[in-house]
């Protein structure tokens, strides 16, 4: 293993030869933003498991190495390849990033809700400074702003309709060495507004990878976002996702993840409510196989009153897979008539798998409704044994309740177009799909 | 066409039948009565083959082959059904898929063609109907919503696409009031046949006005302590368990 000096002086160096080539690079403010963003990531180092927020989840791969950036040049992909990743979602407005670099001709503009703008940080519009703006970031978070050479900026303005869900694939085609992509997403929802954005994520089997990705969230005063990510990386792939959520007073987030990919994946929401009577639903469900590592952790703070969050979690493991849940609730002293609920259940298939679930209550205000809860365990054997009685061998009998599991948080989703999809995903990993997204040849 | 002979059942260790003898012919209906605690869930399950019910003495002989040896899966394809006490709930499992894959599951284990989508919903709706059973009911999960007589109602229904040889049927009155007692008893006599057995467990006679047995067995303390004709139903319904020096907590 290399030494963690080693490999923050590699980032260092790779941010020298990069940083002329950046979104924003004349800017001088911009500039000083990227060196603080380096700065703080030297400083703290690539996460070990000594970090309390880190203990269950080590990216092993990036503390043996700096990841090299991906090729930005990459040919031979076309719309219909795109099509066949997500054919629920094909018809809609979307924005194909291939190895963090936005690919203007395998994306869809038409069908774009209307109020909804959408810019490429690459272009370097006017938020870019707020979006390479990462204070009280993590280490990953502040790499990603030093090093990230593209994103979207959504903007959707002041109280437009709910449209189509925007679409937004990351599509890794990585070379032989360890690459990386560092894609910088930013979604304002002005006032009033509504929007449905779905993230996806996929990369070939076979190549160690990793796709570091954040998204920047602001929800204005009344405003409503649905997120939907769906992580379904390459057998080697890494996949570390952070998304950071602000609400303003009466506003909505609603994130749904399906995570079913890659070698080690980490999915971090973190909601702070800035205004009262703001609601956030975090809902997720990670499913893995074989030596899978698939981590979830949610952060919200009620910081003002009378805002609710909702969390439910699921995972199902088979084979050695390994889940983490990690959820923190933090209610302020003033955030009084806090609802905040949190739930986590788990089924492992297999002697082997194993999750850890750590949800966590901070509670410093004295009049809140909240809870949490987390269980484990294999299928209900009672349910188990009713379907065998009519006649459903074992196996059939074990992967129809598993299925249900799946199900039940699937079939509550929104959009038909991203249910469709989800749906798909998930009954094929049911069915015992690869567990990687994309295969093929590379540029 | 059922032969259980010096049956043992052992439960979480503790034995809870202690040598139970019952013949069972094609087209019979018998019932087993008994006061709560005797064993007769225990009956119902090991007959169907639930784990954690073990025989350790005795043996159960269907149709010529040793029913222990089979898994619940090999049971009902050879013809065993239970009707359950306790229905379970199956969130995200819609009615009619399960409904269309147990069908066609047991048609492969006889050796029948599988139904096609349209063959098995034209079935599905002639059963339904039969059983005045709403239809919307099975675009749900599996007895999720249902009250107490629907949760019944489905046992039956699906009793009737199953079409078993041998039916058990486990208190399948308990919570139901008389309207839907009626209905499910009308969905089981319309299923007697000469081809098909059935073993009909039950606390109260209520159910027997309306299904009425050949033969009634009572079962007490993991013995069955009496037997005899219908009348015998009758009687204990009138005098109450302690006719057998037994008590009876919920009577």
């Amino acid at each position: 293993m290399a030494q963690a000096t080693d490999i923050t002086q590699a980032y260092a160096d790779q941010f020298a030869r990069l940083r002329a080539s950046l979104p924003g690079a004349k800017d001088p403010k911009l500039s000083a933003l990227r060196e603080g963003a380096l700065a703080r990531f030297a400083k703290a180092g690539v996460p070990t498991s000594r970090l309390e927020d880190w203990k269950y989840t080590r990216f092993g791969a990036l503390l043996d190495a700096a990841f090299e950036p991906s090729s930005p040049v990459v040919n031979g992909i076309g719309e219909d390849a795109i099509d066949a990743l997500s054919p629920a979602l094909a018809g809609g407005p979307r924005l194909v990033f291939v190895n963090g670099l936005l690919r203007t001709h395998l994306c869809r503009f038409d069908g774009l809700p209307a109020g909804m703008r959408v810019e490429s940080l690459s272009a370097a519009p006017a938020g870019l400074a707020e979006a390479l703006a990462d204070r009280d970031a993590d280490a990953l978070w502040s790499l990603n702003g030093a090093l990230a050479r593209d994103g979207a900026v959504v903007t959707v303005a002041k109280a437009a309709a709910e449209g189509d869900p925007l679409h937004i694939v990351h599509l890794a085609r990585p070379g032989a060495g360890d690459e990386a992509s560092h894609t910088r997403h930013m979604i304002r929802i002005e006032p009033g507004a509504a929007a449905t954005v779905v993230e996806s994520f996929f990369g070939p089997d076979g190549t160690t990878y990793w796709s570091n990705a954040t998204c920047l969230i602001r929800v204005g005063r009344d405003a409503r976002l649905r997120h939907f990510r769906r992580q379904q990386e390459g057998a080697a792939g890494l996949n570390r996702t952070a998304v950071r959520v602000e609400l303003d007073a009466g506003g909505a987030y609603e994130s749904f993840g399906l995570f079913l990919g890659g070698a080690i994946g980490r999915d971090e929401i973190s909601v702070r409510f800035a205004g009262e009577g703001a609601s956030c639903t975090l809902d997720g469900i990670y499913l893995g196989r074989g030596t899978q590592h698939l981590d979830c952790t949610t952060r919200v703070v009620h910081a003002v009153p009378r805002c609710t969050s909702h969390e439910t979690y699921r995972g199902v493991l088979d084979d050695k897979a390994h889940g983490v849940f990690q959820g923190l609730i933090r209610v302020e002293k003033q955030a009084q008539k806090t609802d905040a609920h949190m739930l986590s259940k788990t089924l492992l298939l297999s002697d082997r798998a194993a999750v850890d679930a750590k949800p966590e209550l901070e509670i410093l205000a004295d009049d809140v409704q909240c809870s949490h809860g987390a269980t484990t365990g294999d299928l209900d054997p009672a349910s188990l044994f009713f379907l065998r009685s009519r006649g459903l061998p074992e196996a059939r009998a074990r992967a129809m309740l598993v299925e249900a599991f799946i199900t039940q948080m699937v079939e509550g989703i929104g959009p038909d177009t991203v249910r469709a999809d989800f749906t798909a995903a998930a009954s094929a990993w049911s069915a015992g799909g690869s567990c990687g997204g994309m295969t093929g040849g590379r540029a | 066409m059922l032969e259980i002979k010096n049956l043992h059942v052992t439960v979480g260790g503790k034995e809870i039948l202690h040598g139970i003898d019952l013949f069972l012919n094609g087209g019979q209906v018998h019932a087993v009565m008994g006061p709560n605690g005797s064993g007769k869930s225990t009956l119902a399950y090991v007959l169907a083959g639930r784990d954690g019910y073990e025989v350790t003495k005795g043996e159960i002989v269907f149709d010529g082959k040793d029913l222990n040896a089979m898994t619940p899966e090999e049971r009902a394809h050879a013809g065993v059904f239970l009707a359950f006490q306790y229905p379970v709930e199956i969130p995200g499992v819609s009615g009619l898929n399960f409904l269309k894959s147990a069908l066609n599951e047991v048609r492969k284990g006889r050796g029948e063609s599988e139904l096609d989508a349209v063959d098995f919903l034209k079935l599905m709706r002639e059963r339904v109907s039969e059983l005045k059973m709403d239809e919307a009911l099975l675009k749900r999960p599996v007895n999720v919503g249902f009250s107490g007589g629907e949760k019944k109602r489905n046992e039956i229904l699906q009793m009737s696409l199953l079409e078993p040889r041998l039916a058990v049927l486990d208190e399948t009155d308990s919570g139901l009031d008389i309207d839907a007692l009626r209905i499910v008893a009308e969905g089981v006599n319309s299923l007697r046949s000469p081809k098909r057995a059935m073993l009909v467990i039950t606390h109260y006679q209520r159910l027997l006005s309306y299904i009425v047995p050949d033969k009634v067995h009572i079962l007490a303390g993991g013995k069955i302590i009496a037997e005899g004709g219908k009348e015998l139903a009758m009687e204990l319904e009138e005098k109450g368990y302690a006719m057998f020096g037994v008590t009876d907590e919920a009577a």
